[in-house]
């Protein structure tokens, strides 16, 4: 099982454009500029791809990837 | 230049607002609450800047700026200078904002933190306008030789005393929508179209100083002039959301108190698909109104039970009618059975306006019959952008009577007209699609494929469709010894986020139909 961050990374690359080096702590949504339509694709697609119920109000507060990729850590513990 | 007399405006609206409460609450951004008295402050400085260094009121002033502070009171600051604003976004290729600010001619920008590290890449080459940049102290801007007015030089200008007049003929903003050259196209919105909608939907929807806006939309779509002056004509206050808000809008509208709701369909169709959106889940909403594309019947429907005290409209407009030009409003009982495609339908014209179905000749089609939608009225903007070709074949004049023609916008949408009067989107007529709410020329994105010299014929489908709304594109290419990985590059680099293919599907040969002309449906039936 590969690595949850490099995982993250590079599904925010496919679905966002983003460079592929972007910033770990940078703000997806204010620092990144990531469009609404692709925060949805994005919580869309972390559900279906691992199978997890993502609450909103986590996924709202995980704005980096970082943060991101600690949350779904915990998501997936939890499991 | 004082000649001439101050007309309504958008500008006159907030400026109203502004003189009967100061203190009120115009703007909540970043979780910063500004007052009417220091927006109108901040920008009446920026305003006295921009007009004072070039010695004459502005024609057009760049907002270059994302979901900020800056990006409020730029808008306002244009205005103040007697300018149009221009709105510059930081999600779009830096090729495609450099075209757009070659193509409005700017006389200056005004540039928050995030876009200031893009401007030395989008500022095209020989262009020097004025630059100002309100969150940066001394900026640096390789290879860039525009005068710079910084933070302190900004603070310590005076507020301008007497605004330069605004007529209704004079342009409120400038929007670049696809243009299928992948040239972005201008549309310029004059005063007097935005205010034709402003002042109906005020009336409208009743709206006080005590309603409380959504802001969804990025300031590059039109929709977003909606929240703001609607708001700022009636003394309200808008309240910015980050992109990441529209996932979880209910959190978002219940802790701000939220009165009125506008957004695209796609967010209740991403909380429908999440199970999100639940009965009674935003009771305090006045209004809950969609735009931007079809709205599905089960959306409304369910939104309807989340925002039950509210009553739900679908808009429909294109930039070239300013904002929205049609409108329907919800009804449980009755509206199900109006749907056509499960999709809701789009209405009637907004009080003033004309519409018309017409068929290829423009010609108006038989009672009953599907057409061409045209739309006539105050509402109709005067043209695209230093395009009178593209200008002549959209914006046509039509007999409305045998005595009486009027000008009318071609939408290129094809529509229909229930028995009851009522309008009802079934498509378009070319391929300019929507994607998630973003208008997408499928050529553009073939053109950005077919930048790679390998490539030798390229075809953009939007899917999956639902409900009548693209979800994304995937694209079809032909040619010798492709490279996907690559095409994907060249699509990011030229395109923005949502018209980047999902998918590339590289083709031996493309199927031909009777005219021999690539065959989209049989491409699109592989999928």
């Amino acid at each position: 099982m590969q690595e949850l961050e490099p995982q993250l990374r590079q599904m925010m690359v496919e679905l966002c454009a983003l460079q592929p080096d972007f910033n770990r702590t940078a703000d997806f949504y204010l620092d990144l500029a990531v469009p609404s339509v692709k925060a949805m694709e994005l919580l869309m697609e972390l559900e279906e791809r691992f199978s997890v119920s993502v609450p909103d109000d986590d996924f709202v507060e995980a704005r980096s990837l970082e943060r991101l990729s600690g949350m779904m850590q915990g998501l997936l513990e939890q499991n | 230049m004082m000649d001439k007399a101050d007309g309504p405006s958008l500008r006159s609206g907030f400026l109203a607002s502004a003189a009967a409460d100061p203190d009120g609450a115009a703007l909540v951004v970043r979780g910063v609450r500004l007052s009417y008295g220091e927006l109108e402050t901040t920008s009446r400085r920026w305003a006295a800047a921009i007009t004072g260094r070039l010695g004459r009121p502005a024609q057009r002033v760049g907002v270059y700026a994302y979901r900020s502070a800056v990006s409020y009171a730029g808008t306002l600051a244009a205005m103040m200078s007697g300018a149009a604003f221009v709105p510059l976004n930081p999600t779009f290729p830096a090729e495609k904002t450099a075209s757009m600010i070659a193509q409005a001619d700017l006389d200056a920008i005004i540039v928050d933190k995030l876009c200031s590290e893009q401007l030395a890449n989008t500022l095209p080459a020989g262009l020097s306008p004025l630059l100002l940049t309100p969150e940066l102290d001394n900026p640096q801007f390789p290879g860039v030789a525009a005068p710079i007015l910084d933070r302190a030089a900004l603070d310590n200008t005076a507020p301008l005393a007497a605004l330069p007049p605004i007529i209704t003929e004079d342009v409120a903003y400038l929007l670049f929508t696809s243009g299928s050259t992948g040239l972005p196209k201008g549309v310029p919105v004059t005063h007097g179209n935005a205010r034709h909608f402003v002042d109906v939907m005020r009336e409208r929807y009743a709206i006080t100083r005590d309603d409380r806006f959504s802001q969804t939309f990025d300031q590059t779509f039109d929709l977003s002039v909606f929240d703001l002056f609607l708001a700022w004509h009636s003394g309200a206050c808008v309240y910015s959301m980050a992109t990441v808000d529209l996932l979880a809008p209910a959190g978002f509208i219940n802790k701000n108190g939220i009165t009125i709701w506008f957004s695209v369909p796609s967010v209740p169709a991403q909380m429908r698909k999440r199970k999100r959106l639940t009965p009674n889940l935003m009771p305090g909403l006045r209004w809950s109104l969609f735009c931007g594309e079809p709205l599905p019947r089960a959306s409304a429907a369910e939104w309807q039970a989340a925002a039950p005290n509210s009553v739900v409209e679908n808009l429909y407009g294109p930039t070239e009618l300013t904002i929205a030009c049609l409108v329907y409003r919800w009804d449980d009982a009755t509206s199900p059975a109006l749907c056509r495609h499960d999709v809701v339908p789009i209405g009637r014209p907004l009080p003033g306006l004309g519409a018309m179905l017409i068929d290829e000749e423009l010609r108006p089609v038989a009672e009953g019959a599907e057409g061409e939608l045209c739309v006539s009225g105050p509402q109709t903007t005067p043209g695209y952008w230093k395009d009178p070709q593209r200008t002549a074949e959209r914006f046509v004049t039509l007999p409305v009577s045998p005595v009486e023609s009027r000008r009318f916008y071609r939408t290129g949408d094809r529509v229909g007209r229930l028995d009851c009067g009522e309008y009802v989107f079934l498509g378009r007529t070319d391929h300019q699609i929507k994607v998630l709410g973003h208008r997408v020329e499928l050529g553009e994105v073939e053109a950005a494929l077919r930048a790679d010299p390998r490539v030798t014929e390229a075809i953009g489908i939007g899917w999956p469709v639902e409900q009548g709304s693209a979800q994304g594109i995937v694209a079809f290419v032909s040619g010798a010894e492709l490279d996907v990985e690559n095409l994907l590059r060249l699509a990011r680099q030229a395109l923005p986020p949502w018209a980047v293919p999902q998918r590339i599907v590289i083709k031996d040969e493309m199927p031909l139909n009777a005219n021999g002309k690539i065959d989209r449906r049989a491409l699109a039936a592989t999928l």
